[in-house]
């Protein structure tokens, strides 16, 4: 029961995030585009395949691994893609979006498979070459997470350099059409840190009872 | 009694061998940055030639027609139209947005990602569309009004853009001409179907703003709902199935004005800013990995340029436009090789530590943490693909680049860096400090 409610936990915030950005979406506050570029947005198709990435993300590492990661994965995939949208949308009222924010926001699945893969496959390895009496599924976790920090954190700086370069070489508007990649970026940092494992941690020692 | 002739099996030099490899790779690596900078004739008169791809700020260069700036990153040809009404009525906001919304659909279709129609000081629209070579008529034609029928040859209409589920445009087989097809909704199918029995022998009309463009006769009942119609050239073929697509203009456009000299929509530097600060970005990149891993780092860095060298072709094949969303599917695919790069250099240098000799390291990494690397891989070209088929949009097309991105990648990481790395070991040897940075001290300390 505790377990569930640490990942629920985190997902709260994630999910008032979400809230409000649909809400001033909807209430045409958010989701502001630079001019005519809202009319080359199509936001159905953006959400089709946000759908799509999560559904594949889901079917790969079920396939690859097993069905529980294959949850957690296409559970994180969907939670970032989401909430990079929702905040995307909040900061649009001061950083108007340009026509390419849907490939902006479906590319920072680049950033969840790069954050949130690296820990997953740590937990796998240590689960396996560990008893459980050895190391509880909790400190399986915790030991995973700690120990993909200093990757985790080159991946950020790496794809930081490259966002920088864009950032300083425009004018403000291409600063606000580069806005959702940081957005993606620090999302998909966020939930490899918080997310990914409470995931892991909920549903594989379940799913794994059953077989 | 006659002996057995001893034959000595000569044992193949691996070392003439990994140095004839890397050899080879090395010159055709160079050989790719030279003409992908420089470009090259391909005969004497200079009538053939093989365009630059590899952007540089330089102003001579060719790559600009293999990579054709977008309206984000380049002077773009800048339209201005008015908007007619009846009696000088002004334009309401719906009926502007509507009329932007379509145009900048009929953009889309016919492939000019990179454009944008805006309304202008409040009753105008602007279109900012590329320098790609297209005729200014071309973009006149996509802003007539649009009005789409099929007619009988009394000029009586039957069908609208309204029954077309979706249109398309395209050379006919003999490539002599250009086709428009259609495809009807059921409703749209029944008609069509009723029409075309009833004017068995006689002639149906395509009418564009009541103007018959094509008349083509009817020897058989066309029952499926589809049709097409050739006859057109590319221009018109476009305009004309991107109307029977999205139906009319709202309002009627007239042209008020044209430039040539639109500036970037990002900036009227942003082209060269960008192959500059992307530049230093890879080369910081570069100067890292030579300086943390030596001769792995070369290897690293080798298999970086091939990378950019390849995706930039591929991007310039699939005339993708020098364009935000092409240099995101290049560097995002670029900053992948270079993540998957880390993560299994990280892992040599581990075991390297623990004393475990170089080519076993290899072999380890590949086998255990760098499955994280090829699984990370896998996974996004997986979605990439799903995402082509799923959107014919900007998503699809945008897809289309990084995927062919993570596959050199997934070549690179696969073959590549095995084989470089392998014939680099073979020549200079197992000592870890040429390939991880882990030095002489610390390995005697093991």
């Amino acid at each position: 029961m505790n377990k569930k409610m640490d990942a629920y936990k985190v997902l709260i915030p994630s999910l008032l995030v979400t809230l409000v950005g649909l809400v001033l979406s909807l209430l045409q506050i958010g989701m502001k585009f630079q001019a005519g570029a809202g009319d080359m947005v199509s936001l159905n198709a953006l959400f089709v395949s946000i759908v799509a990435v999560a559904v594949t993300s889901f079917i790969f590492a079920a396939v690859r691994y097993n069905a529980a990661t294959g949850l957690v994965l296409g559970i994180v995939t969907l939670h970032d893609q989401v909430l990079t949208l929702a905040i995307v949308a909040i900061l649009s009222m001061i950083l108007p979006q340009a026509n390419i924010m849907p490939i902006m926001v479906i590319f920072s699945v680049a950033f969840t498979f790069a954050q949130s893969l690296p820990v997953i496959r740590e937990i796998r390895d240590l689960r396996h070459s560990n008893s459980i009496r050895d190391m509880s599924n909790e400190m399986v976790v915790d030991k995973a997470v700690k120990s993909t920090d200093g990757l985790r954190i080159a991946s950020t700086v790496l794809a930081g350099l490259f966002i920088i370069a864009g950032l300083f070489s425009g004018n403000i508007k291409f600063v606000y059409a580069l806005s959702p990649l940081v957005v993606g970026l620090l999302v998909s940092l966020y939930s490899a840190r918080t997310l990914t494992s409470k995931l892991w941690l909920d549903y594989s020692p379940r799913m794994n009872k059953r077989k | 009694m006659a002996k057995p002739v001893e034959t000595i099996k000569k044992k193949p030099n691996s070392k003439a061998i990994a140095a004839i490899t890397l050899a080879v790779i090395l010159i055709l690596t160079l050989a790719s940055v030279v003409i992908g900078v420089s470009g090259m004739k391909l005969d004497q008169d200079g009538l053939y030639k093989l365009l630059a791809w590899i952007p540089t700020p330089l102003e001579s260069s060719s790559w600009r027609e293999a990579l054709v700036p977008g309206t984000d990153l380049g002077e773009n040809r800048v339209q201005t139209y008015a908007i007619v009404t009846e009696e000088g009525a002004a334009p309401s906001e719906e009926q502007l947005s509507d009329t932007v919304n379509v145009l900048t659909k009929r953009l889309l279709f016919g492939g000019w990602n990179s454009a944008q129609a805006e309304v202008v000081e409040g009753n105008k629209i602007r279109l900012s569309l590329p320098l790609d070579g297209t005729h200014d008529h071309a973009f006149e034609m996509l802003a007539a009004k649009g009005e789409f029928a099929l007619a009988d040859p009394e000029g009586i209409a039957f069908l609208n853009h309204e029954r077309v589920k979706q249109a398309a445009y395209g050379p006919t087989p003999n490539e002599d001409s250009y086709a428009i097809s259609f495809l009807l909704d059921n409703e749209g199918k029944q008609i069509f179907a009723d029409k075309t029995t009833e004017l068995l022998g006689q002639s149906i009309s395509l009418m564009i703003d009541g103007v018959a463009v094509a008349s083509p006769g009817i020897n058989v009942p066309l029952v499926d709902g589809q049709a097409s119609l050739p006859g057109f050239n590319d221009e018109t073929s476009l305009a004309y199935a991107s109307m029977m697509q999205y139906g009319p203009l709202p309002l009627d456009l007239k042209l008020e004005d044209q430039s040539l000299k639109g500036l970037p929509i990002f900036g009227a530097n942003v082209q060269n800013m960008l192959i500059i600060s992307l530049g230093i970005a890879v080369l910081l990149v570069m100067l890292y990995a030579l300086f943390t891993f030596r001769m792995g780092g070369l290897i690293a860095v080798w298999l970086m340029i091939i990378q950019l060298i390849s995706v930039h072709f591929f991007a310039a094949l699939l005339n993708s436009g020098f364009t935000t969303v092409t240099l995101l599917a290049i560097y995002g695919s670029f900053g992948l090789l270079v993540f998957a790069l880390m993560i299994l250099y990280r892992s040599m240098k581990r075991d390297l530590v623990r004393g475990r000799a170089i080519r076993q390291s290899l072999k380890e990494a590949y086998g255990g943490s760098g499955k994280v690397a090829i699984d990370t891989l896998v996974g996004l070209l997986l979605i990439a693909v799903v995402l082509i088929i799923v959107d014919q949009q900007q998503i699809g097309s945008f897809m289309r680049i990084f995927a062919m991105g993570l596959l050199i990648d997934l070549i690179l990481i696969g073959i590549g860096l095995k084989v470089l790395l392998g014939s680099a070991i073979t020549i200079f040897g197992t000592n870890s400090s040429l390939y991880t940075g882990v030095t002489a001290k610390k390995e005697a300390a093991l």
